[in-house]
């Protein structure tokens, strides 16, 4: 009887200790959250990803905790895709492999190069404006989706820095994205020189210095932070004094005086689009198409250029552009 | 006290003897040792693969040895009929299974060992800062006592069950109670409407072991510090389940009748 009774306490205490225990669980569950000690793997995910490659064996090794080894092992059939080109089934993979490692940085900034850059090749050989448009749009939201994920990884941040400055010429997203990877304990060396560039083809001379002198500070052997202080003071820091001044024609003048003397060499974008922005700052529209179209006409990656230009040509009521590559001998300036 | 220590040790040589288990060990000393060679598949961060991979070995090979022993500790007891003879000796059922219990303890914490050992060899060969690394060692603690409760539920299984179902069984808690998330998830009016199958989603949440708790690859992965209380927290937790588990098993254990 004793025992019976003894046994029915024991039941009792191991059923009431479950519920202190299920408060405890549940704390630790909150407390992983909150230091970001892991994150749970939603399983049912996996169901909805259309990828071939989900076999039984990498189900397995995902339920039997070996998430990190099965995106490695998915990274690699990746890698195959790309070498084959088989892009479509690229991307479904990506999306697994960051739901199972989601601090897989290379996942992030390749898959992402590769939307940006590789797809919107594609749609840019097919002449379809809008697919690039989407692609891009794609690269960076994949990129930001992996910022979020890893807001501490510079490698990121640079990545996105990098595809608005390189890829679609959105130089005032590229310095919000670049100034984010400095402020990371280990940005790309070569961060700064690019915030230079950035401000240059914005066109903001003053803070293009500004970079470039900052660069020069760290590392004096910078030979391009270097060539390009003296060649922007010496061309085009006095004209952006006069823009800030609002002195526009002055500005314009000093400019185009520069492009007409002979250099011996055609122009980079640089002057092309400090022209054309102190066109539109005087309000001569027209007048700043020709110098976006002169530019888009010379580089076709220009990618500022082709922008204002449908901009402006929407904005003025004129056709579509097409493009009319003048060769390099063509002369720097354009028929007013 | 000296009854069950008795018990644990004469468990602890039996079980060092079973060819299955030091099979599983092999097994794992090889996926370890094989966590380098393979490093090529994470090029560029060949660390990161060994400490997932050697980490994540030793949590599965330590899984299967305590669901294998766990699972045959009674059963086979009773069917090599040695257990009529111990128990007719003043030996309690509680001295019993609780002898069974931290024998198999003191065999996982020998595997765990040498794992461990094959691991920091490994580690200290690629890169020496990770082998001292505070989290890594943290995260084999907490291993050991994700362990020690899966094997606390197959003893406590096994004590009316028959191996294979043990087995089966200890491994439906271990995947269930790694996909917690699963259930929270469904005990919320977000995922389902019928109240009555969030209330029984609650309550599968509130009871299973959350196993992933017990995970510390990614903070060790990412190189992050992890809060002394967590691992503190952890530890009690499962303390606590161990000592609810052997309860229940041992009010199962004692009902029986041979």
């Amino acid at each position: 009887m004793r025992s019976r009774r003894l046994r029915i306490v024991v039941v009792v205490a191991a059923l009431v200790m479950l519920i202190p225990l299920s408060y405890l669980q549940q704390s630790i569950d909150r407390d992983r959250f909150l230091y970001s000690l892991g994150e749970p793997l939603e399983y049912w995910r996996i169901s909805q990803l259309n990828v071939q490659g989900i076999t039984g064996v990498i189900i397995g090794a995902v339920m039997g905790g070996f998430r990190g080894v099965a995106a490695d092992m998915l990274w690699l059939k990746c890698d195959e895709y790309f070498h084959t080109g088989n892009m479509q089934r690229l991307i479904p993979m990506a999306q697994t492999i960051v739901m199972l490692d989601p601090h897989f940085i290379d996942v992030w900034t390749v898959t992402g190069w590769h939307m940006a850059y590789n797809m919107f090749a594609e749609a840019q050989a097919m002449d379809d404006w809008e697919g690039q448009v989407r692609w891009f749009k794609m690269g960076i939201d994949w990129l930001m989706d992996g910022f979020q994920e890893n807001p501490d990884s510079a490698e990121i941040a640079f990545n996105i820095g990098w595809t608005y400055y390189d890829r679609m010429d959105m130089y005032p997203e590229a310095v919000k994205w670049l100034t984010k990877t400095l402020r990371s304990e280990a940005p790309p060396e070569h961060t700064g020189r690019l915030l230079g560039h950035a401000y240059e083809l914005m066109p903001d001379i003053e803070r293009a210095l500004e970079w470039y002198y900052r660069v020069l500070r760290v590392t004096p052997d910078d030979g391009t932070a270097r060539g390009a202080t003296i060649t922007l003071k010496m061309r085009f820091a006095h004209a952006w004094r006069l823009v800030e001044e609002e002195k526009y024609d002055e500005a314009y003048q000093e400019v185009y005086s520069w492009l007409a003397a002979p250099h011996g060499d055609t122009p980079n974008r640089i002057p092309w689009h400090l022209i054309a922005t102190i066109a539109e700052k005087q309000g001569k529209f027209e007048l700043a198409l020709k110098w976006w179209e002169r530019s888009g006409n010379q580089y076709q990656l220009d990618e500022l250029a082709q922008r204002r230009i449908h901009a402006l040509r929407r904005q003025l009521g004129m056709p579509r552009w097409k493009r009319e590559y003048p060769g390099w001998d063509a002369p720097a300036v354009i028929q007013e | 006290m000296s009854v069950v220590w008795a018990i644990a040790k004469t468990t602890f040589h039996e079980a060092l003897r079973r060819r299955v288990l030091n099979i599983v060990l092999l097994f794992a000393v090889v996926s370890i040792l094989a966590s380098r060679l393979f490093s090529w598949l994470s090029q560029g961060e060949e660390i990161k693969f060994i400490l997932d991979m050697s980490s994540n070995s030793i949590r599965f090979f330590s899984m299967l040895i305590a669901v294998l022993l766990g699972a045959s500790m009674i059963p086979a007891e009773v069917e090599r009929r040695t257990i009529f003879t111990i128990l007719a000796k003043p030996v309690g059922r509680t001295q019993f299974l609780l002898g069974k219990y931290l024998g198999g303890v003191l065999t996982l914490l020998t595997n765990i060992a040498i794992m461990g050992v094959i691991y920091l060899v490994v580690l200290v060969f690629k890169d020496r800062s990770y082998a001292f690394n505070a989290t890594l060692w943290e995260g084999v603690l907490l291993m050991v006592m994700e362990v020690s409760l899966l094997l606390a539920i197959a003893v406590a299984t096994s004590a009316v069950a028959s191996t294979p179902f043990t087995m089966v069984f200890a491994f439906f808690i271990y995947f269930t109670g790694h996909m917690g998330e699963v259930f929270r998830q469904l005990s919320s009016p977000e995922h389902v409407s019928n109240v009555g199958v969030r209330m029984l989603m609650g309550f599968i949440y509130a009871i299973l072991p959350h196993f992933p708790n017990f995970d510390l690859r990614e903070p060790l992965l990412l190189g992050e510090a992890v809060p002394l209380f967590y691992v503190g927290k952890v530890i009690v937790s499962a303390v606590v389940y161990i000592g609810v588990v052997l309860a229940i098993g041992h009010l199962l254990f004692s009902q029986r009748e041979f």
